[in-house]
């Protein structure tokens, strides 16, 4: 009843199962600063879209969205825009040297399970490792403060200061030009040896490796998503394999959940950010356990019920942060 | 000496990074669907436009999508943004709290 014909694609599609794809991977998007291509690519073939175009459909949607996403963490101070442009350097480096290991193991027949292997151990390690600092932050808090309290001055631990040094303003840090270029040619690496955006590997890395706050990590690693998103949606437009409709109402419906998920951001803690991150890429590494498996559709299905669970804690959260922001103002205005 | 390593170590470190900069080459060649072609045949407006620069020109195709989805994704960002502002959402600077 409600279907659409798409002229690319040449298939009807129901508009609303479209727009709430673009929700709610524009939520995550937002939240999070990831592309989401992992939620999307999944959610339109179950849906029946064809392979080849739901993932240039995907990448066309992503540009689009991570605009509107970008230009409001920008609003926020959230993007350090230096730091995105080193980023996008040392990615598009690591990118073809990920890419070239790809083709060399493809020679061997070995790519398909080593790939999917490295993607477990990538999505399980990282996931594990945040709830883990999740869990002990309370602890290290603590002794921060005795340590404070009895003022004991602690040698500050010690970085690698090979020059040359470089300032991030908007971040705060001071850190090597090659701890940059390292953990930005190892994110891109893995994200082209993996084929996937690496919004999901950038962002913590940003955070624990290069020392970001999470909110300036998830605005960030969304500069860098939009520019990968922009040749993404050019190269497989000429490819053919775009359904310019298609993107436009996923468009639509993703700018509205990045929307909410970028402001939600304002209202949840960074270690928040990072428990829920950490939830969703665990759901993300038991999906590919069961594509492994075989365990067909489960594997999309944990992705979009993880997906769509998460859309509403973040709104959720958005909600009540906002009620009582809304109430501490009006608090305010009465004292 | 430390300076010294330290120096090598940055040399070494460049070095990598021309080479594998040099190395750089087109990865795995993604199916080319470039000389398909779509019905036109009952489209409507804007659908015969997408499908017809589509059939005659994939460059021209991909110029428009790019461009469609830039603007779109800033009209949105624009008009949301000020819907926002109206329903009292604070859009502004934030603290950065872990």
């Amino acid at each position: 009843m409600f279907d659409v014909y798409l002229p690319i694609a040449e298939t009807n599609f129901n508009i609303f199962v479209l727009i709430a794809i673009g929700f709610s991977v524009g939520v995550l998007g937002g939240f999070f600063g990831v592309g989401g291509a992992w939620v999307v690519t999944p959610a339109l073939n179950i849906f029946g879209f064809p392979m080849a175009y739901a993932i240039g459909t995907d990448l066309a949607h992503i540009f689009g969205k991570s605009i509107v996403a970008t230009a409001k963490h920008r609003k926020m101070g959230n993007v350090d825009i230096k730091l995105g442009i080193w980023s996008i350097i040392g990615s598009v480096i690591g990118v073809e040297a990920g890419a070239q290991v790809v083709m060399w193991l493809t020679g061997k027949g070995l790519a398909g399970p080593v790939v999917r292997y490295i993607y477990m151990l990538m999505l399980f390690g990282l996931g594990i490792y945040m709830l883990y600092d999740y869990a002990t932050k309370d602890k290290r808090a603590a002794a921060k403060a005795a340590a404070a309290a009895s003022r004991v001055v602690k040698e500050p631990k010690k970085a690698w200061n090979l020059p040359p040094m470089m300032t991030f303003p908007a971040s705060g840090i001071t850190i090597s030009f090659w701890t940059v270029m390292g953990v930005f040619f190892f994110t891109g690496f893995l994200s082209g040896f993996l084929g996937v955006g690496g919004g999901f590997i950038r962002m913590p890395a940003l955070i624990y490796l290069i020392g970001c706050p999470t909110a300036v990590a998830v605005g960030t690693d969304l500069f860098s998503v939009l520019f990968a998103g922009a040749y993404g949606c050019w190269t497989y437009a000429v490819k053919g394999v775009v359904d310019i409709v298609a993107a436009i109402y996923m468009l639509i419906g993703a700018s509205v959940g990045a929307q909410i998920g970028v402001t939600a951001v304002k209202y949840i803690r960074g270690y928040g950010i990072r428990l829920l991150f950490a939830i969703m890429i665990i759901l993300a590494g038991i999906a590919v356990v069961f594509k492994q498996i075989n365990l067909k559709p489960y594997d999309a299905i944990v992705v979009l019920a993880g997906a769509l669970g998460m859309c509403a804690v973040i709104t959720v959260r958005l909600i009540i942060g906002f009620r009582r922001e809304k109430y501490e103002k009006m608090m305010g205005l009465t004292h | 000496m430390k300076r010294l390593n330290l120096l090598l170590l940055s040399l070494g470190l460049l070095l990598i990074t021309a080479v594998l900069a040099g190395a750089a080459e087109p990865g795995e060649k993604a199916v080319d669907l470039g000389a398909r072609q779509v019905k036109m045949e009952g489209l409507s407006l804007i659908n015969a436009f997408f499908a017809g620069w589509y059939n005659s020109n994939k460059y021209v195709f991909a110029v428009i999508v790019t461009v469609v989805m830039g603007v779109i994704g800033a009209l949105i960002a624009f008009v949301t943004d000020l819907f926002l502002k109206a329903v009292g959402m604070d859009v502004s600077k934030i603290e950065h709290h872990e």
